[in-house]
């Protein structure tokens, strides 16, 4: 099974639950801003990055787990809909991260990766992860629930 | 069976009417009495329309970042290991994102359904155009003739 973790663009919400499925992250442990930008395609992604699988690592049942940036907020059922037609829908789990997207995150993401002034936008994205983590913890745990 | 799925902004304007030029003469009419609905795979999932000459099934599909699937298609393959018998075709046309804006209106009181029948009517005023670009699509589905000849079986030498 593949886990795919999707939000909008592929650099936040979707590599820290990525990377809190595959235990690369503690869930009870909020990551300062220095180990943030430490983790693989962290607000790294750039215009090239949308629509591609980052690879974050294998979790503990051999699932392979990917972070996917779709430039469009609502992209489930188009996701959902092609992996269907694809006859994937045995191989290819969607997890929703927009949900947990907060402003302040929103915000940070669009001027660190869209704007590019990451010096003003980084700030904003850590506070922003902050707010989210307790909620992508929770979501990663329902998912693995779920493909268990 | 192979199945041919036309993305573009809208599934239910400017891409039905493209999508609809690849069906089989008697299907045409019954997929292009939706050109206008705003119900009509509005939440970006496929929808099916019938098949073509070749009975391949056709798909129509409307999504904000449709240019993307193409590159999703390949990267879920590539993540399976497995090829699908899928061919994503996108389609482009001037004036998609306000059409879709319209039609995405049309539950407003009042304007809403004045809004959805002119972004019908200016797609319709293209319907020529539109149908003359799909008409000349060239499907590559040479990896269904690839997988069918790996599946045949080799004759014994006589």
């Amino acid at each position: 099974m593949n886990i795919v973790y999707y939000d909008y663009g592929g650099s936040h919400t979707s590599v820290l639950a990525g990377l809190l499925h595959v235990n690369r992250l503690d869930p009870h442990v909020i990551p300062g801003g220095d180990e943030l930008m430490g983790l693989s395609f962290f607000d790294k992604t750039t215009d090239d990055s949308f629509g591609c699988l980052h690879h974050l690592g294998q979790d503990d049942q051999g699932n392979q787990v990917f972070a996917l940036g779709t430039r469009y907020s609502k992209s489930g059922p188009a996701l959902q809909g092609l992996s269907e037609l694809m006859g994937f829908e045995e191989d290819v789990y969607f997890a929703d991260t927009m949900p947990q997207v907060t402003t302040i995150l929103r915000l940070g993401g669009w001027l660190s990766r869209s704007a590019r002034y990451p010096h003003w936008g980084r700030p904003l994205v850590f506070a922003g992860a902050r707010d989210a983590y307790s909620g992508l913890a929770s979501l990663v745990e329902q998912v693995k629930l779920h493909i268990m | 069976m192979i199945k041919i799925v036309v993305a573009g902004r809208s599934a239910s304007l400017e891409t039905l009417l493209a999508a609809s030029a690849l069906l089989e003469k008697e299907e045409q009419t019954e997929a292009r009495l939706n050109l206008g609905n705003p119900d009509w795979g509005r939440d970006g999932r496929p929808v099916a329309l019938g098949k073509d000459r070749s009975q391949r099934d056709i798909y129509v599909m409307g999504t904000p970042n449709y240019r993307l699937l193409p590159r999703i298609k390949k990267q879920l393959e590539e993540a399976v290991h497995k090829q699908a018998e899928l061919v994503v075709i996108t389609f482009t046309s001037p004036g998609e994102n306000l059409h879709a804006w319209l039609i995405n209106r049309s539950s407003l009181p009042l304007i809403g359904s004045w809004l959805a029948a002119w972004a019908k009517r200016r797609v319709e005023s293209r319907r020529e155009e539109i149908l003359q670009q799909a008409r000349q699509w060239e499907i590559d589905d040479s990896f269904r003739r690839e997988a069918l000849a790996a599946a045949k079986p080799l004759l014994p030498h006589s």
